[in-house]
Order: structure tokens, then sequence, then C-alpha cells
């Protein structure tokens, strides 16, 4: 029997397909479907793909994400002039380096600016961070390449881009390393956003070179590939195809996509074995999110082991972060 | 009824705003305050001739364009809005800013003429790293990660 959640899903992604195109072809749905593209970001992309009362019913959407990348590109820019006024290099990833992959402003959400710089300059970086808070923009501070283990450092510095805004020049990864990066963070979080396997999709449709792109450690690579194979399958995106998908994985895509956004109250303390079980069921791992926090592997053997030990890494992870573990087991 | 005006408002500093033509329309994000709004082209012409100067140019304006509506209307909406300022000082940049091209496109004056834009929903608006340390992402409801807890509006 499939599940409402599995279904939905499945809307969703139909929802979805080849909407990063220049002209995605029309079609339907319901506004149910719609609130799960607007949870996991891709409001805009589905706004792309309707007409009538249902593309309607997302115009103030569209619009408020206009005016969030107008706003993202002006604190970019004043962001980068300080950082250059003051002589430290920035690197920029994610967010307006992948959103300018879209054939149109506002149509890939995001919310914050990832700045990846030299530790040395963290004390004054933070004061120029600072500085601009009346702007109201999140933005991150990183002091190496997210998620570049196995990768050439110097690879990746000499195929870095530099891009013109305004009086600014932005320097962002080489396609081969964003996709990469892209792909490894989406998979450590269950891809549970729709808008982070059409970024794949949008990278895996660039011209790549593959060979490039696949040099990394073998479970990272895999994973990569995994998450290529599922954009392609899932999506619609054209490529080359280099790994096949395990059963599993598509359905619990779909089932999370189909889910949408949940929003956890935090655990701050273990206080009962029934509360123990309702936390477990709430925040149960998905099974996308256990294999690639526990480096894989992704082939047909159950998740159900994976998740488990995923989940129980979790509670541990609370119970050291907390105050007072002890105190917390006690209750 | 608004009583007839003889000299128009001035709009606030272009400065303090961040503006996006988009269609027919105008996107207007007042950094002030940090609300949007959305601007139909007979209130985006007005706004951009809100410089203290008299108002029978507007209402030209807006006859040329085959506009119906009172300014005096569409005034009390940008003023309502937050999109002006006394008349004492007077800014052209709105003006330089916004051009001419609500005039030019003719275009159907839509009701209300200005309104203000809703937010995406949380679960839009929300990241990934939402819920790191030190983020403030937890003003609606505590969603920090596992190992923090939602202090302040910020998860440490």
């Amino acid at each position: 029997m499939v599940s409402s959640d599995l279904r939905s899903g499945e809307l969703v992604a139909s929802l979805l397909s080849l909407s990063w195109r220049a002209a995605p072809p029309t079609t339907t749905t319901t506004p149910a479907v719609i609130e799960l593209a607007i949870s996991g970001g891709s409001g805009a992309l589905a706004h792309r793909r309707l007409d009538g009362p249902l593309a309607a019913s997302l115009k103030d959407l569209v619009r408020h994400q206009i005016l969030e990348a107008a706003r993202f590109e002006a604190g970019l820019k004043s962001r980068l002039r300080a950082f250059r006024e003051a002589g430290i290099d920035v690197l920029l990833v994610k967010g307006w380096a992948i959103a300018r992959r879209y054939p149109q402003r506002g149509l890939r959400h995001y919310s914050d600016l990832d700045l990846v710089i030299d530790a040395a300059h963290r004390a004054t970086a933070e004061q120029i961070l600072a500085a601009h808070a009346h702007d109201r923009l999140e933005t991150d501070l990183h002091f190496s390449i997210p998620h570049m283990r196995g990768r050439d450092l110097s690879a990746i510095r000499a195929r870095l881009v530099e891009i013109p805004l305004g009086d600014v020049v932005v320097t962002t990864l080489g396609d081969e390393d964003h996709l990469w990066l892209l792909a490894l963070h989406g998979l450590g979080h269950g891809l549970w956003r729709s808008v982070w396997l059409v970024d794949l999709a949008v990278m895996l449709e660039q011209p790549l070179d593959f060979d490039y792109l696949y040099r990394g450690q073998r479970d990272d690579v895999q994973a990569l590939k995994i998450s290529l194979r599922l954009a392609q399958q899932v999506l619609g995106a054209d490529g080359p195809a280099h790994a096949e998908l395990p059963r599993w994985l598509e359905p619990a895509l779909m089932e999370q996509w189909g889910r949408g956004f949940v929003m956890y109250e935090p655990l701050t303390r273990v206080p009962s074995l029934n509360q123990l079980v309702d936390d477990a069921r709430r925040r149960w791992p998905n099974p996308i999110r256990a294999t690639a926090q526990l480096g894989g592997p992704w082939n047909e053997w159950p998740r159900l082991p994976v998740q488990l030990l995923d989940y129980v890494r979790r509670l541990a992870r609370f119970a050291r972060a907390h105050d007072d573990p002890r105190g917390i087991w006690a209750k | 009824m608004s009583a007839q005006i003889v000299r128009l408002p001035v709009a606030r500093p272009a400065g303090d705003f961040i503006v996006e033509k988009v269609a027919d329309e105008v996107l207007v994000y007042d950094q002030r305050n940090h609300v949007a709004h959305c601007l139909s082209p007979v209130a985006a012409l007005v706004w951009s001739l809100c410089d203290g100067g008299k108002v029978d140019r507007v209402r030209a304006a807006l006859a040329d364009a085959g506009h119906k509506d009172s300014v005096e209307a569409v005034i009390a909406q940008l003023s309502s809005a937050g999109l002006l300022r006394a008349p004492e000082r007077v800014d052209h940049s709105r003006r330089r800013m916004l051009g001419t091209t609500a005039v030019a496109a003719g275009v159907v004056l839509a009701s209300p003429v200005i309104f203000s834009l809703v937010s995406p929903s949380v679960a839009q608006a929300a990241s990934a790293a939402c819920g790191a340390k030190t983020q403030i992402c937890c003003t609606t409801a505590p969603k920090c990660n596992i190992t923090l807890r939602c202090q302040s509006n910020k998860c440490l």
C-alpha cells in the first residue's frame, strides 16, 4: 500500500520536475502539494509550472523572494566591500552562488550568506558583520570550505571563479567543487528541502568535468553519484548516470517531501520513557540523512540499524552538550 | 473622500528602500522597518513624483496614463504605508530611481494601489543550518539543534 506521504512527495516531485528550465511545461496540482513545495523552499519554482488561481496563490511569495534576492545582493555587496577594505579574502558558497544559476532572480530562495575566510581574520570579520547587523541578513562565517574532506585544496583554489557584482567581485567555487559541496550538504540533511535536489539538477545540467568531480574519498564520491542519480530520476535532470539507486532511496525521499517541514521542540531533558519514545518517533532520522551522517553504505541493506545508530549518536551528542547530563538521565 | 491638496508630499530618501521593478509592479522593501510593499503602477507613479511640487502635474500624468483615481486617495495610501515624509525637504532621487515606465506602460490600476507583502512561511525561510549556534531562528517556536537551547531568541 502506498502511504499518503509517499504519494504527496511524488506529486511534489512531479510539480518540480524541469521547473528550473528556461520554459518549463505548465501543469496542475493541489494547494496541499503547493504547500509542501513551499515548505521545501521550492514555492517560486512551483509557480513557474502553474497558471490561473494556483499560480496567483504564489504571487506574493514570488514577490517576496525577488525582494529578498535584492536585499541579499545589496547586503553581500556591502559586506564584500568592507572585507576588501580590511584586506580579507572571502569565498562565498551556496546561497547567492547557486541562486545565480537559476534563470530568474528570486527563483532560488536562500536565507543566509555563507562566507569562508581565513581563521586568522576571525575577529575583524566578526566586527565587520556586527556593523552590518542592521540589515538583518544572516551571515555564517566558515574557516574552511565545508564538506571538502579528501578533495585537493590546491585544485579547488585553481578552479575558483570570480563573478563581478556591481563594484565588487564575488569569489566562489568552480562548478564541480560547488556541486560536490551542495550534494554532500543536502544529503547530510536528508535532502528534506526539495530545492536542494533542484540545485543538483541545475548544476548537473552545466558543462562538468566528471573526471575532476569524482575525485575524493570513496564514500563521498559514492554519495555524490547517488545524489545526482536521484536528481535525474526524481526531477528529470539531464546528464550521464553514474550510479544505481538502492530501492529504498527514492521512496524515502518522497516520504520526506510528503511530510513537509516539521518544527520540533528542542529536547531539553529526558523526562520519561514514554516521552523518550515519543521523541524518538518524532525525531527518527530519515534513512537518507542517517546513511549520509554515517558515511554510507548506499546499498540495499535495511536502513533500520543505520537509523538507530544515527539516533543514538544524536542523543549522545545532546547528553554531552547538556549542562548536567547526569541530572537528565536520572529523571 | 479626501480633501483636495495643492502640493505633493515628499517621498522618504531613496536610500531607505530597496526597490525592484517586476513587470508592471514596483516592489519596495523598507529597510527602516523591514516591511515590504507592492505598488501598483499608479502608486509607483505618484510615489516617484512626490517631491513637494504642485499636485497638478501628477493629476495630468495620471490622466495621461488613463487613471481615474484621485491623487489624494493614492497619497493617503502611500502615507499610510510609511513611504512619505514631511513636505519641507525635496528628494529628486526617487524619480530617477523609478523612472517613468509606469506612465509609459499605461497600465490598469490595481486596487488597492499598495499592499504589504506577506512573509513566506517559516519553513520557506528556514535553512538546514538554522538552529546552529548563535543563530536567531527560534523567534516563533524553538527549533535549535538537538545540542542547543533557545535563549533570548538565539540558539545557545
